[in-house]
């Protein structure tokens, strides 16, 4: 009876252990295979037709709105006072942008974006919508084989760095008007700009005023080498030496920047790791500035993103950036909450320290110029 | 008298032990001889060809539904180019809007991610998980069974209505996805199931293949499903593993332009 005992229970457990082994091999019971065309040549379709023969004209568009408080203190609290540093503030921003896509042919399409915002809790609070904002407006051709041609006003980075962003030549090309030629088939990528901006006008343009630009992208073994290139009469020249690559597992990139206005300038660089688990992102920079004469001017950043945390739509992060130059720095911890459709909430608690006038000070994004604050807000927004 | 039948009765039952041991062994040395690698090398050849398409490009849309562990779902669908002769594809990503216009573009080794928010592109080869999901990067791949793998064993199993070729697989090249693997081949030399193991011998992910769809001479999966033995959880008495539903549909072999595997390309699709 015992033994008897003991072969039920073995069979049932060999039953749960192998729950799903079975269950996909219960998938062949009454599987068969399908056979869709006899003729290979026949009626193929062109899934790219679906991206390059899309509607002639789409809208969409987006909407996001964020209500809040956050409160403070301009200086360390201090003990004895507890509100002699305390600033308290509460407001809203909300942006409405409009998309338009148009393609009158296979060869042509026009892309634009524009917006409107208002804001309650800047430095300079705007109670109404702002005029509209032309966020990019362009067109590309695809009409020469091999070859693409992007004119008009869109945004162009180059470097690597989500945290540091000095090597970003092309920082300015969201405010100009731009012309791309691009090759990709020349190595992995070859890309030619011409750039036109009121700052580099005296009075009428002439050809040596224009900004040009090129970029170069190459695959040497597993190292991603990229070349670019950018020159314009005031600003000089400037060039950026990449390498990416993956290192133990771990995405790794260094950037080099060095210009050259009538003598070479010290370089500019910034080099960082990049690593994502399922649903944890690590990344980190180092930033070596040598522009800035006669200092060390050495920072470093470092962010921490959990999404799901235990299981609930609920994320954090941690981002923490520091400059030895005069050792200021800001770390902001918060999470994010997003359990109804539509709706998010947010909980942050930036701090920002160093010594008066020093960089992250000075540069410190909150209004009230707060050396820590707990803000609390809420964001709804969609897509339309 | 009693106690003599039962020690009888002991013996015959260790006799019949000794001999099916002997038996067993004598088919186990048998099998063991009559087991021809090379022979079994020139099936995984066949394999490969089977499912490789070199003359042409392969586009399709692929539907992967993934279900954590206790029952969340998430579903994503993606348009897939494919050149299995220059070992490149590019992978679109259509739905969830949030990640519409997000791409991959591979070319040999290396992979390219496309963010359309930043409008900027990541160089990397430490992606291997296909949107968080147990669909990886390198199925999207051609097979290279023979060039990765050399059997260790074989047998004729049963799955389903298939009458399979079971092989036991050990890597040769660290190219190799895992470093063992069991595949069940059906006899006509396509994979129907596969398993996939640690170096330590720990199940990995098995994945089932119940249905092909032929496209003129061509085969291509039509649907997969894919358990992660790595994502699990136990709920009540039951352990449950993330299970990962991929649907190919909408196959085509029409030949594409060389700008398709380009970040050009990906840039202009994913606007």
């Amino acid at each position: 009876m015992k033994y008897k005992f003991v072969l039920v229970l073995l069979c049932l457990v060999s039953s749960f252990a192998f729950t799903q082994e079975s269950d996909v091999d219960n998938l062949f019971s009454d599987s068969k295979d399908i056979v869709t065309q006899e003729n290979a040549n026949n009626n193929h379709s062109d899934l790219t037709t679906a991206f390059t023969n899309a509607p002639k004209l789409q809208f969409s568009g987006s909407f996001s709105a964020t209500g809040g408080l956050g409160i403070g203190y301009t200086q360390w609290p201090d003990l004895s006072s507890p509100l002699k540093y305390y600033d308290g503030s509460a407001g809203a921003t909300a942006t409405t942008t409009l998309v338009m896509k148009a393609q009158p042919s296979s060869a042509l399409s026009v892309y634009g974006d524009i917006s409107t915002s208002l804001d309650t809790m800047s430095s300079t609070p705007t109670y109404s919508w702002s005029d509209l904002h032309i966020g990019s407006l362009y067109f590309d051709y695809y009409g020469i084989p091999n070859m693409g041609i992007r004119g008009g006003q869109f945004a162009t980075a180059w470097g690597h760095g989500r945290i540091f962003t000095a090597t970003n030549l092309m920082q300015d090309s969201a405010s100009s008007i731009n012309l791309r030629v691009s090759l990709p088939l020349v190595l992995q990528g070859l890309s030619l700009f011409v750039l036109a901006n009121k700052d580099y006008f005296t009075s009428t343009p002439t050809v040596y005023e224009y900004a040009y630009a090129g970029m170069v992208d190459h695959i040497i073994g597993p190292l991603r080498i990229t070349g670019a290139m950018r020159y314009q009469k005031k600003e000089g020249l400037g060039t950026l030496f990449s390498v990416q690559g993956t290192l133990l597992g771990v995405d790794v990139f260094a950037d080099t920047v060095i210009r050259y206005i009538d003598t070479f300038q010290q370089p500019i660089i910034v080099g960082g790791f990049f690593k994502e688990f399922s649903h944890t992102r690590l990344y980190g920079e180092y930033q070596y500035d040598g522009s800035n004469l006669n200092a060390q001017d050495h920072s470093i950043g470092l962010v921490f993103l959990q999404k799901r945390l235990v299981s609930q739509p609920l994320d954090a992060g941690i981002k923490w950036e520091h400059t030895f130059y005069d050792n200021s720095g800001q770390l902001i911890p918060g999470f994010t909450w997003s359990g109804l459709p539509n709706i998010t909430l947010q909980v942050a608690l930036p701090i920002t320290y160093g010594p008066e006038n020093s960089r992250y000070v000075i540069n410190n994004s909150d209004p009230g110029k707060r050396r820590i604050v707990l803000a609390i807000a809420a964001k709804i927004e969609g897509s339309f | 008298m009693r106690a003599k039948d039962k020690m009888n009765y002991m013996k015959r039952i260790l006799l019949i032990g000794i001999i099916a041991g002997l038996c067993s062994a004598v088919l186990f040395a048998e099998n063991a001889a009559s087991f021809n690698a090379s022979t079994y090398k020139n099936l995984l050849l066949q394999v490969d060809q089977a499912l490789a398409v070199l003359d042409t490009d392969v586009s399709a849309e692929y539907l992967i539904q993934k279900r954590d562990p206790g029952g969340a779902t998430s579903t994503t669908k993606s348009t897939v180019f494919r050149r299995d002769a220059k070992n490149q594809f590019l992978v679109l990503i259509l739905e969830p809007v949030i990640d519409k216009g997000k791409g991959y573009l591979k070319i040999g080794d290396n992979l390219w991610l496309y963010d359309p928010v930043g409008k900027t592109f990541t160089f990397t080869s430490a992606k291997e998980r296909f949107q968080n999901s147990s669909f990886r990067n390198s199925d999207f791949e051609p097979s290279h069974l023979a060039r990765d793998y050399e059997p260790l064993s074989a047998e004729r199993v049963k799955l389903g209505t298939y009458d399979c070729t079971l092989l036991e697989l050990q890597a040769v090249t660290k190219d190799a996805a895992y470093p063992k693997m069991k595949i069940w081949v059906s006899d006509d030399t396509l994979v129907r199931k596969r398993e996939e193991y640690s170096l330590s011998g720990a199940i990995m992910r098995t994945i089932a293949i119940p249905s092909y769809q032929k496209i003129g001479n061509r085969w291509l999966p039509a649907s997969m499903v894919i358990i992660d033995h790595l994502q699990s959880k136990k709920i009540g008495d039951k352990v449950e593993y993330e299970r990962t539903t991929v649907t190919i549909s909408k196959p085509s072999l029409k030949a594409l332009p060389d700008t398709v595997y380009t970040k050009e390309y990906l840039e202009r699709v994913a606007r």
